[in-house]
Parts: C-alpha cells; sequence; structure tokens
C-alpha cells in the first residue's frame, strides 16, 4: 500500500533545510515503512527549496539502503526542476558511496 | 587574576581586518574580572563584525560568569543600530546614553542559533528581512536561504557552543552573512568527533584544517552514521564547500576564521585558478568567525538551479552516475 507524505505539510515549511531533522524522520518514520513492504511516495507540493544537508541526510542514505526500490517503492511526485535535481544529486551521492 | 578589563572596541571592522577585532576580544582573556567596555568608538561593523564580537560577549557572559559594565554612550548610530538589532537584549546588558531610533531605518534581526533552533525559519526571515525593498527576485531568495540553512546547521552541528547569524543587503550589490559562534572550532571538531581524518594530524595547525573543512565531503562528522539503520552518514560535508563555491560564482567573498587560522577569498571574475590557502593569524578567535556574501548581480538571469550544477560541475559531482535524469519512474506530477 503506497504511503504518500506530504513533505511541505510534515515540515511545515517550504524550505526543507534541516539534515538532523531529515535523519529523524528518515529512519524513524519512511524506513518503517519500507521495512514492512509498503511504498512511499514523497509529495513536494507547496516546497519550492532545499539544501544540499537535507537531501543528503534524508534521501541518499535512503537511496543507498534501498537502491533496488528506487522507481518502484519509492518515489516522488510534485517536484520543481530544482527539487528534482537535489534528489537527483542525493541519488548520485548514494551510488557514489556503492561504487 | 581578578583585575577589571576595559575593552575599547575598533572603529571599523569589516571582513578585511577582522583581526583587529580579534585583537581586542583577546584582552579580556588575560583576566577573570568585570569588563567594561565602551562602544563609543563604533563606526562600522559588517554582519560578521557584529556576530564575532557578540559570540565572544556571550562567551564571557554566559560561560565565564563575567560582569559587564557599558561605559554610558554618546549619540551613536551604530550603537542605535545594533541596539534594536536585538544586540544588547542577548547580553542580558542595558546600554544608558543616547540610543534612539535612526529615523525610518530597519533594523536587521540577528538570530542566535540553538540546538533547537528552527532552521527554515531563521533562514526564510533572515532573508526577508535583508532583501525587503532590494529584490524581489526569487532565485536570490533560494541562493541566500539555502546558504543561511547549510552555514547555520553547521553551527548546530559543529560548534558545541551558541552562534549569531545575520545577513544584510550593502550597497555596493553585496548580500553578506555573517555567523559566528564561540565553540570549540574546526580542528576541535575533527579531534572530538574521532574522524579518522583526524589520525596522524594532531600537529596541524588551526588553518590546515581549515583548508581540510572546506573540501567536499570532508566534514569532521562524515564517519557518523545514524543508529537507526546503521548506514549512510548524518552529514556527508557538502554544504560549506557548496556556499564557498557559489559564493565564487556569484562573484562575492568568503572568509572564515577559526582560532589562529583564516581563510579569507574575494572573489573576481579573472580569478587566479590557483585557490588561496588559509593561514596563521596572530591574534586568534575563540570559535568559528565566517563571513560570505554574494553578488547577485553578477548572476545575470540565471537560476539558482543552474547556479547549482555549475558548482557541482565544478566539484565533479555532476556526471558522474548516473546522470541528472531519472529512469522515468521516480518522479511524477
Amino acid at each position: 500500500m503506497p504511503i504518500t507524505i506530504q513533505m511541505r505539510q510534515r515540515f511545515d515549511s517550504s524550505f526543507l533545510a534541516d539534515g538532523d531533522v531529515a535523519v529523524r524522520f528518515c529512519t524513524q518514520e519512511v524506513e518503517p515503512v519500507l521495512l514492512r513492504g509498503d511504498s512511499v511516495v514523497f509529495d513536494f507540493t507547496g516546497v519550492d527549496n532545499m539544501t544540499d544537508s537535507f537531501s543528503n541526510a534524508c534521501f541518499a542514505n535512503l537511496f543507498k539502503n534501498h537502491k533496488d526500490l528506487v522507481g518502484n517503492r519509492i518515489r516522488f511526485k510534485a517536484c520543481t526542476p530544482l527539487i528534482k535535481d537535489f534528489v537527483l544529486s542525493a541519488l548520485s551521492m548514494s551510488q557514489n558511496d556503492n561504487n | 587574576m581578578n583585575e577589571h578589563t576595559l575593552l575599547i572596541l575598533p572603529a571599523r571592522v569589516d571582513a578585511g581586518n577582522m583581526e583587529q577585532l580579534y585583537k581586542v576580544l583577546s584582552v579580556p582573556d588575560a583576566n577573570s574580572g568585570p569588563i567594561y567596555i565602551s562602544f563609543n568608538e563604533m563606526v562600522f561593523y559588517t554582519p560578521n563584525a557584529i556576530t564575532a564580537l557578540l559570540a565572544q560577549l556571550a562567551r564571557w557572559k554566559d560561560i565565564e560568569n563575567r560582569k559587564f559594565i557599558p561605559i554610558p554612550v554618546r549619540y551613536n548610530p551604530v550603537v542605535a543600530y545594533i541596539k534594536y538589532m536585538g544586540f544588547f537584549e542577548k547580553l542580558g546588558i542595558e546600554v544608558k546614553g543616547s540610543v534612539a531610533k535612526t529615523g525610518n531605518e530597519r533594523y536587521m534581526p540577528i538570530s542566535e542559533i540553538q540546538k533547537d533552533t528552527k532552521v527554515d525559519k531563521v533562514a526564510n526571515d533572515l532573508v526577508e528581512a535583508a532583501m525587503h525593498g532590494h529584490s524581489s527576485n526569487d532565485e536570490i531568495r533560494r541562493l541566500l536561504s539555502y546558504a543561511v540553512g547549510e552555514l547555520l546547521k553547521n553551527v548546530q552541528q559543529h560548534s558545541c557552543g551558541t552562534g549569531y547569524i545575520m545577513a544584510q543587503y550593502f550597497s555596493n550589490g553585496l548580500f553578506q552573512i555573517g555567523i559566528a559562534d564561540n565553540g570549540i572550532g574546526i580542528k576541535q571538531s575533527y579531534i572530538s568527533s574521532f574522524s579518522p581524518r583526524a589520525k596522524g594530524k594532531e600537529e596541524w595547525t588551526d588553518a590546515q584544517w581549515i583548508d581540510e573543512a572546506i573540501k567536499c565531503q570532508s566534514s569532521s562528522k562524515v564517519h557518523l552514521t545514524s543508529s537507526a539503520n546503521g548506514e549512510g552518514p548524518v552529514n556527508r560535508g557538502v554544504g560549506l564547500t557548496m556556499c564557498r563555491l557559489l559564493a565564487k560564482e556569484c562573484l562575492g567573498h568568503f572568509q572564515m576564521v577559526s582560532y589562529s587560522g583564516e581563510l579569507a577569498h574575494e572573489f573576481k571574475a579573472m580569478d587566479s585558478p590557483v585557490e588561496p590557502m588559509a593561514k596563521t593569524i596572530k591574534h586568534p578567535y575563540h570559535g568559528v568567525s565566517l563571513s560570505i556574501a554574494f553578488n547577485p548581480g553578477a548572476l545575470g538571469q540565471i537560476t539558482f538551479m543552474d547556479l547549482r550544477r555549475q558548482v557541482l560541475t565544478e566539484l565533479g559531482m555532476l556526471g558522474k552516475v548516473p546522470p541528472l535524469t531519472d529512469n522515468g519512474t521516480m518522479f511524477s506530477s
């Protein structure tokens, strides 16, 4: 069952900036969903900026630990081109870790 | 010694002569008694000068329980200005004398950085205040918020002290961010985090550790993993590197001091390809002080996304597997 996380509402901000908050979010909220076999959709409606600290802390580790799930059980919705770039550079970072 | 100290602040302090301020700030550390402070001489202080001064005064007050005795001020617009930025309130001291508000001037807020400070809110508020009346360009806002967010997070993750941050627009077109803390400094951050990078480098100077810290993926915390899944660093050491290179692309400046090390670079259009190294300064600063400026006018119509891509390219992080495209299934509208 896909779980959609509204990032704007979840972090109460259009700017996602705190890497420590991202780590907690990822480990406490996202990982359990994936571990029980469900899918996650990150919905970025209303989010227009991010830091590399946030995207790497949240997504690079997620991609690294679940590289086979990217694109099927880990998906992204309503990303602006900038947010999409942040997500993809986190993906790059995780693949660099794995190589 | 329990003798009092008289602290007379220098008149003009900007990124180019911060050591003059550090020299004056070294005086109270020789004593442990009350500190008499004269603010009367202040004429021009840039954001990093204000935050560096505030961080040190906070250290003496909060950590060393030193008592401040401000000398009554004559009318001085700089003192009035920093008063209405919240400078004295943050120290819990009252300055007596003529410190009335000047006209309709807008006062940039100084934000204190604690462990629980909300990074996104402070960044957005600071940038909004600094840009007010100067620019409504969303790309500049994103760039500045990004920089404030990354720098603020660095203080939270590394300093083990209290930090202060402010941003200001100057008439020469520069948006300048000043951020300073009174914490352990870069070298000690590597050592106390048991960073593998510190192994065998016990004799490295503060200047050498600054050069190390600005390298991409060289944070003192990159070896620390989140406990829940045990894999992947909580900090990948990208933010500071990105900020410096974004300032470079915008022909701004970057000046960072950590104890006796200093790296200063004013970026020019025809800059030498050889990057300057950090150097040792005579008068150390107790913590980390950073000034970073961006000249949005140098950007033209470029977006923050394209600017960030330029920096990623310079770092060799763009074009690695996979390129910045997805496999067609990751993203949906």
